[in-house]
Protein backbone atom coordinates (compact mmCIF):
# COMPACT_ATOMS: atom_id res chain seq x y z
CA UNK A 1 0.00 0.00 0.00
CA UNK A 2 2.62 2.72 0.53
CA UNK A 3 3.94 1.61 -2.79
CA UNK A 4 0.52 2.73 -4.39
CA UNK A 5 0.76 6.07 -2.23
CA UNK A 6 3.92 7.22 -3.00
CA UNK A 7 2.74 6.51 -6.40
CA UNK A 8 -0.10 8.82 -5.93
CA UNK A 9 -2.74 6.23 -7.01
CA UNK A 10 -6.22 7.28 -5.77
CA UNK A 11 -7.18 3.68 -5.41
CA UNK A 12 -4.39 3.19 -2.14
CA UNK A 13 -5.54 6.44 -1.36
CA UNK A 14 -8.90 5.74 -1.49
CA UNK A 15 -8.18 2.40 0.27
CA UNK A 16 -6.24 3.79 3.19
CA UNK A 17 -8.84 6.81 3.98
CA UNK A 18 -11.73 4.09 3.91
CA UNK A 19 -9.13 2.18 6.86
CA UNK A 20 -8.02 4.91 8.94
CA UNK A 21 -10.34 8.03 8.28
CA UNK A 22 -12.35 7.43 11.24
CA UNK A 23 -10.50 6.12 14.10
CA UNK A 24 -7.97 8.75 13.18
CA UNK A 25 -10.71 11.54 13.79
CA UNK A 26 -12.20 9.58 17.05
CA UNK A 27 -8.33 9.52 17.83
CA UNK A 28 -7.85 13.40 17.10
CA UNK A 29 -11.15 14.27 19.18
CA UNK A 30 -8.88 13.02 22.40
CA UNK A 31 -7.21 15.93 21.86
CA UNK A 32 -9.15 18.71 20.27
CA UNK A 33 -12.14 17.33 22.22
CA UNK A 34 -14.35 18.20 19.13
CA UNK A 35 -15.21 15.93 16.07
CA UNK A 36 -15.56 18.60 13.42
CA UNK A 37 -12.12 20.06 14.25
CA UNK A 38 -10.66 16.55 14.40
CA UNK A 39 -12.31 15.73 10.87
CA UNK A 40 -10.68 18.86 9.73
CA UNK A 41 -7.60 18.07 11.07
CA UNK A 42 -7.48 14.51 9.73
CA UNK A 43 -8.88 15.77 5.89
CA UNK A 44 -6.01 18.31 5.99
CA UNK A 45 -3.52 15.41 7.07
CA UNK A 46 -4.84 13.15 4.11
CA UNK A 47 -4.20 16.37 1.88
CA UNK A 48 -0.79 16.97 2.78
CA UNK A 49 0.13 13.03 2.72
CA UNK A 50 -0.80 13.19 -0.78
CA UNK A 51 1.24 16.25 -1.66
CA UNK A 52 3.97 15.44 -0.01
CA UNK A 53 4.35 11.55 -0.90
CA UNK A 54 7.41 11.99 -2.63
CA UNK A 55 9.57 11.99 0.23
CA UNK A 56 7.41 10.22 2.48
CA UNK A 57 9.77 8.34 5.00
CA UNK A 58 8.18 5.91 7.19
CA UNK A 59 10.04 4.56 9.78
CA UNK A 60 7.75 2.49 12.18
CA UNK A 61 4.41 0.72 10.88
CA UNK A 62 2.44 2.78 8.50
CA UNK A 63 -0.59 2.43 11.36
CA UNK A 64 1.74 4.36 13.78
CA UNK A 65 3.45 6.82 10.98
CA UNK A 66 -0.32 7.65 10.83
CA UNK A 67 -1.44 8.28 14.44
CA UNK A 68 2.08 10.02 15.06
CA UNK A 69 1.05 12.23 12.65
CA UNK A 70 -2.72 13.18 13.55
CA UNK A 71 -1.41 13.50 16.94
CA UNK A 72 1.18 15.88 16.04
CA UNK A 73 -1.12 18.12 13.63
CA UNK A 74 -3.76 18.06 17.13
CA UNK A 75 -1.32 18.90 19.44
CA UNK A 76 -0.67 22.31 16.86
CA UNK A 77 -4.08 22.91 16.60
CA UNK A 78 -4.01 23.33 20.60
CA UNK A 79 -0.99 25.14 21.11
CA UNK A 80 -2.61 27.84 18.27
CA UNK A 81 -5.42 27.53 20.21
CA UNK A 82 -3.90 28.65 23.83
CA UNK A 83 -4.20 31.87 24.00
CA UNK A 84 -7.73 30.93 24.63
CA UNK A 85 -6.51 29.39 27.65
CA UNK A 86 -9.56 26.84 27.89
CA UNK A 87 -7.64 24.05 26.09
CA UNK A 88 -4.59 24.81 28.19
CA UNK A 89 -5.56 21.31 30.19
CA UNK A 90 -5.83 19.10 27.13
CA UNK A 91 -1.56 19.84 26.90
CA UNK A 92 -1.34 17.55 29.34
CA UNK A 93 -1.89 14.58 26.57
CA UNK A 94 1.78 15.50 24.98
CA UNK A 95 3.14 13.85 28.01
CA UNK A 96 1.81 10.19 27.51
CA UNK A 97 4.72 7.49 27.38
CA UNK A 98 5.22 5.72 23.95
CA UNK A 99 3.35 2.81 26.10
CA UNK A 100 0.56 4.93 26.90
CA UNK A 101 0.29 6.57 22.93
CA UNK A 102 0.38 2.58 21.70
CA UNK A 103 -2.08 1.49 23.98
CA UNK A 104 -4.54 4.07 22.74
CA UNK A 105 -3.73 3.83 19.82
CA UNK A 106 -4.23 -0.13 19.92
CA UNK A 107 -7.97 0.46 22.24
CA UNK A 108 -8.83 2.79 19.20
CA UNK A 109 -8.62 0.52 16.45
CA UNK A 110 -10.46 -2.44 18.32
CA UNK A 111 -13.33 0.09 18.74
CA UNK A 112 -13.00 0.98 14.97
CA UNK A 113 -13.23 -2.78 14.07
CA UNK A 114 -16.15 -3.33 16.30
CA UNK A 115 -18.14 0.03 14.72
CA UNK A 116 -17.18 -2.32 11.56
CA UNK A 117 -18.96 -5.00 12.63
CA UNK A 118 -21.70 -3.59 14.47
CA UNK A 119 -22.61 -1.48 10.97
CA UNK A 120 -22.22 -4.63 9.10
CA UNK A 121 -25.14 -6.45 11.15
CA UNK A 122 -28.85 -6.96 9.95
CA UNK A 123 -30.77 -3.64 11.16
CA UNK A 124 -32.88 -5.26 13.47
CA UNK A 125 -29.28 -7.20 14.94
CA UNK A 126 -27.62 -3.87 15.42
CA UNK A 127 -30.53 -1.98 16.71
CA UNK A 128 -30.80 -4.45 19.66
CA UNK A 129 -27.25 -5.19 20.23
CA UNK A 130 -27.10 -1.18 20.44
CA UNK A 131 -29.51 -1.01 22.86
CA UNK A 132 -28.35 -3.75 25.14
CA UNK A 133 -24.90 -3.29 25.18
CA UNK A 134 -24.20 0.43 23.73
CA UNK A 135 -27.26 1.50 26.25
CA UNK A 136 -27.32 -0.73 28.97
CA UNK A 137 -30.75 -1.46 28.81
CA UNK A 138 -32.01 -4.64 30.03
CA UNK A 139 -33.10 -7.67 27.89
CA UNK A 140 -36.86 -7.62 29.32
CA UNK A 141 -37.13 -3.36 28.58
CA UNK A 142 -35.83 -4.25 24.78
CA UNK A 143 -38.11 -6.83 24.13
CA UNK A 144 -41.20 -4.87 25.32
CA UNK A 145 -39.94 -1.50 24.07
CA UNK A 146 -40.20 -3.33 20.24
CA UNK A 147 -42.85 -5.57 21.20
CA UNK A 148 -40.43 -8.92 20.44
CA UNK A 149 -39.78 -11.43 22.89
CA UNK A 150 -37.05 -11.74 25.31
CA UNK A 151 -35.72 -15.46 23.82
CA UNK A 152 -35.37 -13.02 20.26
CA UNK A 153 -33.44 -10.81 22.16
CA UNK A 154 -31.61 -13.20 23.47
CA UNK A 155 -30.83 -14.88 20.24
CA UNK A 156 -30.36 -11.48 17.69
CA UNK A 157 -27.62 -10.32 21.11
CA UNK A 158 -26.02 -13.73 21.19
CA UNK A 159 -25.90 -13.53 17.15
CA UNK A 160 -24.12 -10.14 17.38
CA UNK A 161 -21.67 -11.56 20.09
CA UNK A 162 -20.98 -14.30 17.79
CA UNK A 163 -19.94 -12.08 14.51
CA UNK A 164 -18.02 -10.13 16.76
CA UNK A 165 -16.26 -12.96 18.60
CA UNK A 166 -15.46 -14.52 14.91
CA UNK A 167 -13.63 -11.01 13.79
CA UNK A 168 -11.89 -10.11 17.29
CA UNK A 169 -10.97 -13.81 18.64
CA UNK A 170 -8.60 -13.53 21.33
CA UNK A 171 -8.86 -9.61 21.23
CA UNK A 172 -12.13 -9.19 22.64
CA UNK A 173 -11.07 -11.82 25.64
CA UNK A 174 -8.24 -10.03 27.10
CA UNK B 1 -26.38 -17.84 26.57
CA UNK B 2 -25.47 -15.71 29.58
CA UNK B 3 -22.49 -16.34 30.57
CA UNK B 4 -20.90 -15.58 27.07
CA UNK B 5 -21.37 -11.68 27.07
CA UNK B 6 -19.79 -11.27 30.74
CA UNK B 7 -15.84 -10.95 29.30
CA UNK B 8 -16.75 -9.61 26.01
CA UNK B 9 -18.27 -6.21 27.24
CA UNK B 10 -16.08 -4.49 28.55
CA UNK B 11 -18.29 -1.21 28.17
CA UNK B 12 -15.35 0.94 27.01
CA UNK B 13 -15.45 -0.07 23.90
CA UNK B 14 -18.60 0.90 22.69
CA UNK B 15 -18.00 4.42 24.21
CA UNK B 16 -16.77 6.07 20.91
CA UNK B 17 -19.03 3.89 19.07
CA UNK B 18 -21.38 6.82 18.40
CA UNK B 19 -18.49 9.15 16.96
CA UNK B 20 -17.68 6.50 15.08
CA UNK B 21 -20.81 6.21 13.24
CA UNK B 22 -21.93 9.76 13.35
CA UNK B 23 -18.49 10.20 10.80
CA UNK B 24 -19.62 10.19 6.85
CA UNK B 25 -16.42 8.31 5.57
CA UNK B 26 -17.64 7.97 1.86
CA UNK B 27 -18.47 12.04 2.10
CA UNK B 28 -15.67 13.19 3.30
CA UNK B 29 -13.77 11.50 0.86
CA UNK B 30 -15.32 13.09 -2.02
CA UNK B 31 -14.18 16.19 -0.15
CA UNK B 32 -10.95 15.21 0.18
CA UNK B 33 -10.68 13.46 -3.53
CA UNK B 34 -11.90 17.07 -4.85
CA UNK B 35 -8.64 18.59 -3.52
CA UNK B 36 -6.07 16.03 -4.01
CA UNK B 37 -7.14 16.49 -7.81
CA UNK B 38 -6.02 13.00 -8.74
CA UNK B 39 -4.70 12.71 -12.49
CA UNK B 40 -6.61 11.77 -14.28
CA UNK B 41 -4.30 9.84 -16.87
CA UNK B 42 -1.04 7.96 -15.49
CA UNK B 43 -0.07 6.19 -18.79
CA UNK B 44 1.13 6.59 -22.12
CA UNK B 45 1.93 9.96 -22.23
CA UNK B 46 4.14 10.16 -25.04
CA UNK B 47 1.77 8.61 -27.41
CA UNK B 48 -1.39 10.44 -26.22
CA UNK B 49 0.06 13.65 -25.76
CA UNK B 50 -1.04 14.75 -29.02
CA UNK B 51 -4.08 13.42 -28.64
CA UNK B 52 -5.17 14.48 -25.35
CA UNK B 53 -4.58 17.84 -25.97
CA UNK B 54 -7.52 18.03 -28.86
CA UNK B 55 -9.71 15.97 -26.93
CA UNK B 56 -9.12 18.46 -24.09
CA UNK B 57 -9.96 20.92 -26.11
CA UNK B 58 -13.20 19.46 -27.44
CA UNK B 59 -14.52 18.71 -23.71
CA UNK B 60 -13.37 21.62 -22.06
CA UNK B 61 -16.97 22.43 -21.54
CA UNK B 62 -17.28 18.99 -20.61
CA UNK B 63 -15.14 18.66 -17.79
CA UNK B 64 -15.13 21.92 -16.66
CA UNK B 65 -18.57 20.84 -15.96
CA UNK B 66 -18.07 18.05 -14.97
CA UNK B 67 -15.19 19.74 -11.90
CA UNK B 68 -17.76 21.53 -10.35
CA UNK B 69 -20.36 19.27 -10.08
CA UNK B 70 -19.95 17.16 -6.88
CA UNK B 71 -18.21 13.49 -7.61
CA UNK B 72 -20.83 10.87 -7.94
CA UNK B 73 -22.14 9.52 -4.62
CA UNK B 74 -22.10 5.99 -3.36
CA UNK B 75 -25.86 4.70 -2.94
CA UNK B 76 -26.55 2.10 -0.39
CA UNK B 77 -28.88 -0.54 -0.82
CA UNK B 78 -30.41 -2.03 2.49
CA UNK B 79 -33.14 -5.13 2.62
CA UNK B 80 -34.99 -5.95 6.25
CA UNK B 81 -37.49 -8.60 6.24
CA UNK B 82 -38.08 -8.43 2.19
CA UNK B 83 -36.29 -8.95 -0.51
CA UNK B 84 -35.28 -6.19 -3.08
CA UNK B 85 -34.22 -5.88 -6.83
CA UNK B 86 -31.27 -3.24 -7.50
CA UNK B 87 -30.94 -1.87 -10.64
CA UNK B 88 -27.07 -0.74 -11.30
CA UNK B 89 -26.33 2.40 -13.19
CA UNK B 90 -24.83 -0.49 -16.14
CA UNK B 91 -28.06 -1.76 -16.26
CA UNK B 92 -27.31 -5.06 -14.26
CA UNK B 93 -29.37 -6.10 -12.07
CA UNK B 94 -28.77 -7.32 -8.22
CA UNK B 95 -31.92 -9.54 -6.45
CA UNK B 96 -31.37 -8.85 -2.76
CA UNK B 97 -31.93 -11.32 -0.04
CA UNK B 98 -33.17 -10.74 3.27
CA UNK B 99 -30.66 -8.25 5.62
CA UNK B 100 -28.26 -7.67 3.00
CA UNK B 101 -26.43 -4.29 2.34
CA UNK B 102 -25.33 -3.57 -1.30
CA UNK B 103 -23.39 -0.03 -1.57
CA UNK B 104 -21.88 0.84 -5.35
CA UNK B 105 -21.47 4.25 -6.56
CA UNK B 106 -24.26 6.30 -8.05
CA UNK B 107 -22.03 5.88 -11.63
CA UNK B 108 -19.15 3.57 -12.73
CA UNK B 109 -15.35 4.34 -13.32
CA UNK B 110 -14.29 4.39 -16.51
CA UNK B 111 -12.29 1.05 -15.83
CA UNK B 112 -14.48 -1.27 -13.49
CA UNK B 113 -17.69 -1.68 -11.73
CA UNK B 114 -16.92 -2.46 -8.57
CA UNK B 115 -19.72 -3.24 -5.90
CA UNK B 116 -19.69 -4.04 -1.71
CA UNK B 117 -21.90 -6.85 -0.61
CA UNK B 118 -22.46 -8.11 2.95
CA UNK B 119 -25.66 -10.62 2.92
CA UNK B 120 -26.73 -12.29 0.13
CA UNK B 121 -27.74 -11.28 -3.78
CA UNK B 122 -28.35 -12.86 -6.96
CA UNK B 123 -26.82 -11.06 -9.66
CA UNK B 124 -27.33 -10.63 -13.46
CA UNK B 125 -24.01 -8.68 -15.39
CA UNK B 126 -25.06 -6.94 -18.22
CA UNK B 127 -21.80 -7.49 -20.37
CA UNK B 128 -18.97 -5.23 -20.98
CA UNK B 129 -15.42 -6.56 -21.16
CA UNK B 130 -13.82 -3.27 -20.47
CA UNK B 131 -15.39 -3.24 -17.60
CA UNK B 132 -15.19 -5.73 -15.20
CA UNK B 133 -17.80 -5.58 -12.65
CA UNK B 134 -15.72 -6.87 -9.11
CA UNK B 135 -17.97 -7.88 -6.06
CA UNK B 136 -16.15 -7.23 -2.87
CA UNK B 137 -17.79 -9.80 -0.24
CA UNK B 138 -17.61 -8.60 3.14
CA UNK B 139 -14.13 -7.65 3.13
CA UNK B 140 -12.93 -10.94 2.62
CA UNK B 141 -12.83 -12.09 -0.68
CA UNK B 142 -13.73 -10.60 -4.69
CA UNK B 143 -15.63 -11.75 -7.26
CA UNK B 144 -15.17 -10.58 -10.70
CA UNK B 145 -17.24 -10.63 -13.96
CA UNK B 146 -17.38 -9.46 -17.00
CA UNK B 147 -21.07 -10.93 -17.77
CA UNK B 148 -22.73 -13.68 -16.45
CA UNK B 149 -25.29 -14.86 -13.51
CA UNK B 150 -24.18 -15.73 -10.30
CA UNK B 151 -25.36 -16.12 -6.29
CA UNK B 152 -22.72 -15.00 -3.72
CA UNK B 153 -23.63 -15.99 0.24
CA UNK B 154 -21.69 -13.97 2.29
CA UNK B 155 -23.81 -12.95 5.57
CA UNK B 156 -21.64 -12.16 9.02
CA UNK B 157 -23.10 -15.37 10.59
CA UNK B 158 -21.69 -17.53 8.12
CA UNK B 159 -18.47 -19.07 8.26
CA UNK B 160 -17.42 -19.32 4.55
CA UNK B 161 -18.14 -17.09 1.83
CA UNK B 162 -20.45 -19.34 -0.80
CA UNK B 163 -20.42 -18.23 -4.65
CA UNK B 164 -22.59 -20.56 -7.24
CA UNK B 165 -22.46 -19.60 -11.11
CA UNK B 166 -25.56 -19.69 -12.66
CA UNK B 167 -24.20 -18.82 -16.29
CA UNK B 168 -20.86 -17.37 -17.72
CA UNK B 169 -18.21 -17.77 -15.43
CA UNK B 170 -16.27 -15.58 -12.91
CA UNK B 171 -12.63 -15.27 -10.84
CA UNK B 172 -13.41 -15.94 -7.30
CA UNK B 173 -10.25 -14.49 -5.26
CA UNK B 174 -9.79 -13.91 -1.25
CA UNK B 175 -8.48 -10.72 -0.21
CA UNK B 176 -5.71 -12.79 2.15
CA UNK B 177 -3.66 -14.26 -0.34
CA UNK B 178 -3.25 -12.95 -3.95
CA UNK B 179 -2.08 -16.42 -4.87
CA UNK B 180 -5.74 -17.75 -4.36
CA UNK B 181 -8.07 -17.84 -7.18
CA UNK B 182 -10.37 -20.00 -8.77
CA UNK B 183 -12.07 -19.66 -11.93
CA UNK B 184 -15.69 -20.87 -11.99
CA UNK B 185 -17.86 -21.94 -14.26
CA UNK B 186 -21.61 -22.82 -15.39
CA UNK B 187 -22.83 -24.81 -12.54
CA UNK B 188 -19.92 -24.50 -10.05
CA UNK B 189 -20.17 -23.82 -6.49
CA UNK B 190 -17.03 -22.50 -4.63
CA UNK B 191 -16.89 -21.65 -0.68
CA UNK B 192 -13.78 -19.05 0.29
CA UNK B 193 -12.67 -20.05 4.00
CA UNK B 194 -9.54 -18.67 5.83
CA UNK B 195 -8.15 -17.34 2.87
CA UNK B 196 -8.40 -20.95 0.98
CA UNK B 197 -11.49 -20.97 -1.88
CA UNK B 198 -12.47 -25.06 -2.22
CA UNK B 199 -14.48 -26.31 -5.14
CA UNK B 200 -17.75 -27.09 -3.63
CA UNK B 201 -17.88 -31.05 -5.62
CA UNK B 202 -21.30 -32.09 -2.84
CA UNK B 203 -23.64 -28.88 -4.54
CA UNK B 204 -25.83 -27.72 -2.66
CA UNK B 205 -29.51 -28.43 -4.24
CA UNK B 206 -31.04 -25.52 -2.35
CA UNK B 207 -28.24 -22.51 -2.95
CA UNK B 208 -30.99 -21.15 -4.99
CA UNK B 209 -33.95 -21.38 -3.12
CA UNK B 210 -34.51 -18.18 -1.51
CA UNK B 211 -34.54 -16.35 -5.21
CA UNK B 212 -36.75 -19.76 -6.12
CA UNK B 213 -38.58 -20.63 -3.83
CA UNK B 214 -38.13 -24.42 -4.30
CA UNK B 215 -36.49 -26.60 -1.70
CA UNK B 216 -35.29 -29.99 -2.59
CA UNK B 217 -34.63 -32.71 0.24
CA UNK B 218 -33.00 -35.90 -0.68
CA UNK B 219 -32.81 -38.22 2.10
CA UNK B 220 -31.81 -35.21 4.13
CA UNK B 221 -31.30 -35.56 7.98
CA UNK B 222 -33.71 -33.86 10.17
CA UNK B 223 -31.42 -31.54 11.26
CA UNK B 224 -30.15 -30.51 7.89
CA UNK B 225 -34.34 -29.80 6.89
CA UNK B 226 -35.03 -28.49 9.96
CA UNK B 227 -32.23 -25.93 9.51
CA UNK B 228 -33.13 -25.32 5.93
CA UNK B 229 -36.79 -23.89 6.61
CA UNK B 230 -35.32 -22.09 9.40
CA UNK B 231 -33.41 -20.09 7.37
CA UNK B 232 -35.88 -19.74 4.19
CA UNK B 233 -38.77 -18.92 6.47
CA UNK B 234 -36.85 -16.85 8.86
CA UNK B 235 -38.34 -18.48 11.72
CA UNK B 236 -37.31 -20.40 14.84
CA UNK B 237 -37.80 -23.55 14.85
CA UNK B 238 -36.99 -25.71 17.96
CA UNK B 239 -36.36 -29.60 17.62
CA UNK B 240 -37.39 -31.10 20.60
CA UNK B 241 -35.41 -34.04 22.44
CA UNK B 242 -38.14 -36.70 21.72
CA UNK B 243 -37.58 -36.63 17.82
CA UNK B 244 -35.22 -39.27 16.27
CA UNK B 245 -32.40 -37.44 15.01
CA UNK B 246 -31.77 -40.25 12.03
CA UNK B 247 -35.01 -39.81 10.44
CA UNK B 248 -34.68 -38.47 7.15
CA UNK B 249 -37.15 -36.76 4.39
CA UNK B 250 -37.50 -36.67 0.69
CA UNK B 251 -39.43 -33.92 -1.29
CA UNK B 252 -39.71 -31.16 -3.32
CA UNK B 253 -41.26 -28.06 -1.73
CA UNK B 254 -42.82 -25.33 -4.08
CA UNK B 255 -43.29 -21.55 -2.83
CA UNK B 256 -45.75 -23.47 -0.13
CA UNK B 257 -46.45 -22.12 2.99
CA UNK B 258 -44.38 -22.84 6.31
CA UNK B 259 -47.74 -24.63 7.84
CA UNK B 260 -48.24 -27.29 4.50
CA UNK B 261 -44.45 -28.13 4.75
CA UNK B 262 -44.97 -29.03 8.82
CA UNK B 263 -47.79 -30.80 7.71
CA UNK B 264 -46.27 -33.13 5.08
CA UNK B 265 -43.34 -33.72 7.58
CA UNK B 266 -45.48 -34.94 10.10
CA UNK B 267 -47.14 -36.87 8.09
CA UNK B 268 -44.24 -38.53 6.20
CA UNK B 269 -41.85 -38.85 9.67
CA UNK B 270 -44.47 -39.10 12.04
CA UNK B 271 -43.78 -36.45 14.41
CA UNK B 272 -45.91 -33.62 15.54
CA UNK B 273 -45.64 -29.79 15.50
CA UNK B 274 -46.81 -26.81 17.21
CA UNK B 275 -46.55 -23.29 16.64
CA UNK B 276 -47.11 -19.65 17.58
CA UNK B 277 -46.20 -16.58 15.99
CA UNK B 278 -42.45 -16.74 17.39
CA UNK B 279 -41.49 -19.84 16.78
CA UNK B 280 -42.26 -23.51 15.72
CA UNK B 281 -41.52 -26.53 17.78
CA UNK B 282 -41.29 -29.96 16.81
CA UNK B 283 -41.61 -33.04 19.22
CA UNK B 284 -41.49 -36.54 18.45
CA UNK B 285 -44.70 -39.14 18.70
CA UNK B 286 -44.43 -41.42 21.76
Amino acid sequence: MIKGIRAGRESSYARLFDMYYRPLSVFAVKYVNDLDIAKEIVQDFFVHLYENRESLVISTSLQSYLYQSVRNRSLNHIKHQQVQKKHLDHLSHSQETTEELEEIIRVNELEHRIFQIISELPPRCREIFQMSRVNGKPNKEIAKQLGISIRTVETQISNALKALRKTLGEDISS
Amino acid sequence: MKTQPKNITKNQLFTNLDKFQSIDAEQDWSIVKGRIGFNKNRVGITFWRAAAIVVLILSIGFFANQYFQTPPSTMIAMTGENQQTIHLPDGSQVLLNKNTKLTYPEKFKRNNRLVNLTGEGFFEITRDPDKPFIVNVADRGNVEVLGTSFNIRATLLDEAVSVQVVEGSVAFYSHDAAAAQKILKKGDQAELLNGVITMNTDLDRNFLSWKTGVIYFDQDEITTVIDMLSRHYNREIILDNSVDKQLSFTSTIDNQEIESVLEELSLVMGISYSMDDKRILITGNE
